[in-house]
């Protein structure tokens, strides 16, 4: 049954990498200020996922802040961490909750677990938070059923609101006053307006939209994989309409952009094959040909904004992680150790 | 027995009945003496079995409590280790630090557990009609066939006493649970009948704390229901021979205990069970013939999604003396499953299996026994290894009370990839190989009639092939990813005492286990000499009887040491040590017997946990009433 459930489960839920790379403009202070956080989303039947902490300025690392910040354990299956302002928010997909916690610190502030379910990533906007739920997990189907984007009251922590959306409603981003939301089990990409919670159009892009990066002229890419195929696609936010979009070698998992927008980074992690890192110009019209990094198990992606190096979250089987460090050219530096099943980064500065 | 004594089709309808009112535990009837804690070596199990590790449950302790899963009934009485997550929740076992597939467990000569998933869960199959649990220590592939790599559990019912019998069980505890059984037998000249039902439940809603203690509240979603019914006939046809049906049906209905933290989430599983045996044998003085049918039954269902299996079983042996000082046994199985999934590409996957062996059984002195298996088995789509097996024994020394016997085996083991590792979408991979074992072991049994027994086994354990699933980043795939060898030691001994007319009895189990990969995969693996997950190098349990006139207690500790979460042994869940104690009174009346029980279970309110994040009640109790009655033949007109 544990066998059971796990497949189930891991099938549809666990196999999306991230790449978070969140910019604030916070004045550092506590312990945990600056950095390079690994979101480890821990094995599902254990409920062990944890937040590590990276320093690359001396190579410090803390494999579980909240438990040295609070004396124990978080449990849960962590999807993603979100950062903004004060706070952090540790998204616990399985578990169908988020922890709050201060941003610097880590101390525990408050838990989330009224109106979400299987809530994955967040985006602030208009003094908000939006956080993407699948929904209700429908065995019989092997789907999510009722998707919603949950509005949080960021002073009380309360879900005020569900905004509908299409099936699988997964990366998040807000650009502008808008705020872009993939469906990733259909072809849709929302767009939600913070003022009236609403969603006031989309974009059709090839199946599967998952995970955004922000270029230097204002446009998204968004990751697009589902199971068939996997694509980029960019999105010029000003008309509404799909600019560009090709394919890209199947297994595309996760997207992240350099600080200046101008280069966008993107992880393939097909079954079966070897894992590849491809690197582009924003302004590119087909995938480039040869990946920059090859390797195997590899879980998530991330870009420094100070200096550009790619962090690579490496799965080892059910055990701990390894997070390999690449030049920007794919050159391989050094690698650290994470906690079980590393799926992502979030770069603080 | 006689036929207008029993009527089938009202024994039927009674069993029926109890099935839909939801109630009935079946209960083998059982002589409320004093408890008779003695060391029987298990005798289907011995048969072929020189020098290898038979230990068995004691039928007392099989019966005697008001709730018991066969998966706690094990971790307190053997020394295989459970991995539990959660209280009644899914169990799985890990004998002489292999995995959860790796044991055996048979069910009145018939291997169960789900085929597609190539493992039993110890908390839904029933105790209340076992009459008889034995664990085989080791690989036992050389008669069992496939998954006896670590050992197996021998699960049997047996013959009703002699008589008309009825038994009723009522018990309730703590956390809304309660527990309720019935069962009629009859037993008279040629035959027999045995009828039962059971029904248990419990809301499950114990005080939860996290791993520093804090008080998070109580647990939710984590209850459960167990029904389920036996019917079980055998009739002596003359001199031709014994035929024997045995039918055992169970339904679990359980939410699966969610994480802590995650008291909301709500996961419903039932599970159903029905399994058949039909079975012939003709005993001579000189000769053995045994054949036998199965019919098992399977379904999980997982909040909608269900898979069924369904097995057809043919198996027969006949063994013989050639001699006084060899026997032989040839014998032959074949499996037919069918499972109908919607997680296979088609639907449904089908698989054969056969094997043939052949045992010898030498005594060429009253000191010396050894035994040889030799297995070929034949699985759909894989060339399965020959696996043999060869056991010594020797009698050291045998005085009027004290014997002393060496015992040593060397024995291979097998188990086929399960349908789901072929089959499962996506992910499964039909290019795996079988995992195979081998296992070696010394030993001796040092005894003083049943006043005082010393076993002891020394054993080590290579596993080639061990099959892992892993997240290949896409989805899970299970890859012949380990090379494992293990160590271990299990120790049982016990001691029985009887100063006027009390009756003292100590008895102690302990294993230590060390299992490790041997081979790193990439250079990020850190696994290799480190002890494998959920492993525990020590587990313990220990027992003190007391018993005076009717009054009984008894205390029992037992302890689970340290295990690693994940194989490169960086985070641990912590050991623990739970403390039980039971007392009992009985009362008899002519041919009625009442006896009474509480029970206090985790006595000293131990926060642990059995599998990292899943909860586990502290100190919680449990009180109940069986009434037995047994009326002998010759009372019967």
């Amino acid at each position: 049954m544990s066998l059971i459930k796990n497949l189930y489960l891991y099938t549809i839920a666990l196999a999306i990498g991230l790449s978070a790379c969140k910019k604030t403009e916070e004045t550092p202070h506590g312990e945990f200020a600056q950095g390079v956080f690994v979101v480890n989303e821990g094995n599902f039947q254990d409920a062990d996922g944890t937040v590590g902490y990276y320093d690359p300025t001396d190579g410090t690392i803390v494999q579980n802040i909240y438990e040295k910040a609070n004396g124990s354990s978080l449990t849960g299956h962590f999807q993603s961490v979100y950062f903004a302002g004060e706070y952090a928010f540790i998204i616990d997909d399985a578990g169908s909750k988020i922890e709050v916690v201060e941003a610097e610190t880590f101390k525990h502030v408050a838990t989330i677990n009224e109106g979400l379910n299987t809530p994955r990533y967040m985006t602030v906007a208009n003094g908000k938070g939006y956080v993407s739920n699948w929904g209700e997990y429908d065995a019989t189907n092997y789907t999510y059923l009722n998707p919603y984007v949950a509005v949080i009251d960021l002073t009380n922590f309360n879900v005020i609101q569900s905004i509908i959306t299409d099936n699988g409603v997964e990366g998040m981003i807000t650009v502008g006053n808008k705020i872009y939301a993939a469906a990733s089990f259909s072809n849709v990409v929302h767009v939600i307006d913070p003022t009236n919670d609403a969603i006031t159009g989309g974009f059709t892009t090839p199946g599967g939209p998952r995970q955004f990066a922000e270029d230097n002229t204002g446009k998204l890419w968004v990751v697009c994989y589902d199971y068939a195929t996997a694509s980029l696609a960019r999105l010029n936010l000003s008309n509404e309409l799909v600019e560009t979009s090709f394919s890209v070698s199947n297994g595309a998992l996760a997207i992240a952009a350099n600080k200046a927008g101008d280069k966008i980074y993107y992880l393939c992690a097909p079954y079966g094959a070897s894992a590849k890192v491809y690197s582009m110009e924003s302004s590119a019209t087909f995938a480039p040909l040869e990946p920059i990094i090859n390797g195997d198990q590899f879980y998530g992606l991330g870009v420094d904004p100070k200096n550009e190096i790619i962090y690579v979250a490496r799965l080892n089987g059910s055990n701990n992680g390894t997070v390999i460090r690449y030049s920007s050219d794919g050159t391989e530096m050094d690698n650290f150790p994470a906690g079980r099943f590393p799926n992502g980064f979030v770069f603080r500065e | 027995m006689s036929r207008r004594n029993i009527n089938v089709c009202n024994l039927f309808k009674i069993w029926f009945l109890l099935l839909v009112a939801g109630s009935g535990h079946t209960y083998a009837q059982e002589k409320i003496t004093h408890l008779d804690e003695v060391e029987i070596v298990a005798g289907e199990l011995s048969r072929f079995g020189a020098g290898a590790f038979i230990s068995e449950v004691d039928s007392s302790v099989i019966k005697n409590y008001g709730r018991q899963s066969l998966a706690e009934l094990l971790v307190n009485n053997t020394s295989a280790n459970i991995k539990q997550y959660g209280s009644g929740q899914l169990a799985s076992i890990s004998f002489r630090g292999t995995g959860a597939g790796h044991t055996s467990v048979r069910w009145n000569g018939l291997q169960v557990g789900y085929p597609f998933l190539g493992q039993a869960d110890f908390s839904v199959i029933p105790l209340e009609f076992i009459d008889e649990v034995s664990l085989l220590h080791g690989s036992a592939s050389a008669r069992y066939g496939t998954g006896a790599i670590g050992g197996l559990v021998d699960l049997q019912s047996g013959e009703p006493l002699g008589g008309l019998n009825i038994m009723l069980h009522q018990s309730v505890g703590s956390f809304g649970s309660s527990n309720s059984a019935l069962q009629f037998s009859e037993a008279k000249g040629n035959g027999y009948v045995r009828i039962g039902g059971f029904y248990n439940h419990s809301n499950n809603n114990f005080k939860v704390r996290s791993s520093n203690g804090d008080y998070l509240g109580r647990q939710e979603n984590a209850n459960y229901f167990l029904s389920g019914g036996i019917l079980e006939a055998g009739y002596q046809l003359g001199n031709a021979g014994t035929l024997e049906i045995k039918m055992q049906q169970a339904s679990t209905n359980r939410n699966l205990q969610p994480s802590i933290g995650s008291n909301s989430l709500v996961t419903n599983q039932r599970d159903e069970n029905l399994w058949a045996s039909v079975a012939f044998e003709r005993d001579h003085a000189a000769s053995n013939l045994k054949l036998q049918y199965g019919y098992l039954f399977d379904r999980i269902n997982f909040e909608g999604s269900v898979t069924d299996s369904r097995q057809n079983i043919f198996q027969g042996s006949y063994d013989f003396d050639v001699s006084h000082m060899l026997s032989l046994e040839v014998g032959s199985n074949a499996t037919w499953v069918n499972v109908l999934t919607p997680n296979y590409d088609n639907g449904e996957a089908q698989e054969t299996r056969m094997g043939i062996f052949v045992s010898a059984q030498l005594q060429p002195t009253n000191k010396l026994e050894a035994s040889i298996n030799l297995r070929q088995s034949f699985a759909t789509g894989y060339s399965v290894p020959f696996t043999p097996s060869l056991g010594l024994s020797y009698l050291l020394n045998r005085s009027e009370n004290w014997r002393f016997k060496l015992r040593g085996q060397v024995s291979k083991g097998y188990r086929v990839p399960t349908l789901n590792d072929r089959f499962w979408v996506p992910g499964g991979n039909p290019d795996l190989e079988p995992e195979e074992s081998v296992n070696a072991e010394l030993g001796f049994d040092l005894t003083q009639g049943k006043a005082f027994w010393v076993h002891m086994t020394t054993y080590k354990m290579w596993v080639t092939n061990w099959i892992l699933w892993e997240d290949q980043g896409v989805f899970w795939s299970p890859e012949n990813a380990q090379k494992v060898e293990g160590d271990g030691i299990e120790l049982d001994i016990g001691y029985h005492q009887a100063f006027g007319k009390v009756h003292a009895k100590y008895w102690l189990n302990y294993a230590y286990t060390k299992s490790t990969n041997m081979e790193a995969r990439n250079v990020y693996d850190h696994t290799v000499g480190k002890q494998l997950a959920y492993v525990p190098f020590h587990n313990a349990n220990a027992h003190t009887q007391w018993s005076l006139n009717e009054w009984s207690a008894l205390l029992t500790a037992q302890f689970t040491g340290k295990r690693y979460t994940s194989n490169d042994n960086d985070n641990s869940v912590p050991e623990y040590l739970l403390i039980n104690l039971r007392a009992s009174r009985s009362w008899v009346w002519n041919t009625w017997t009442l006896n009474a029980f509480l029970e206090a279970n985790n006595l000293t309110n131990t926060n642990y946990q059995s599998v990292l994040n899943r909860a586990m009640p502290g100190i919680n109790f449990s009180a109940g009433i069986r009434i037995n009655f047994n009326k002998p033949n010759n009372e019967l007109n």
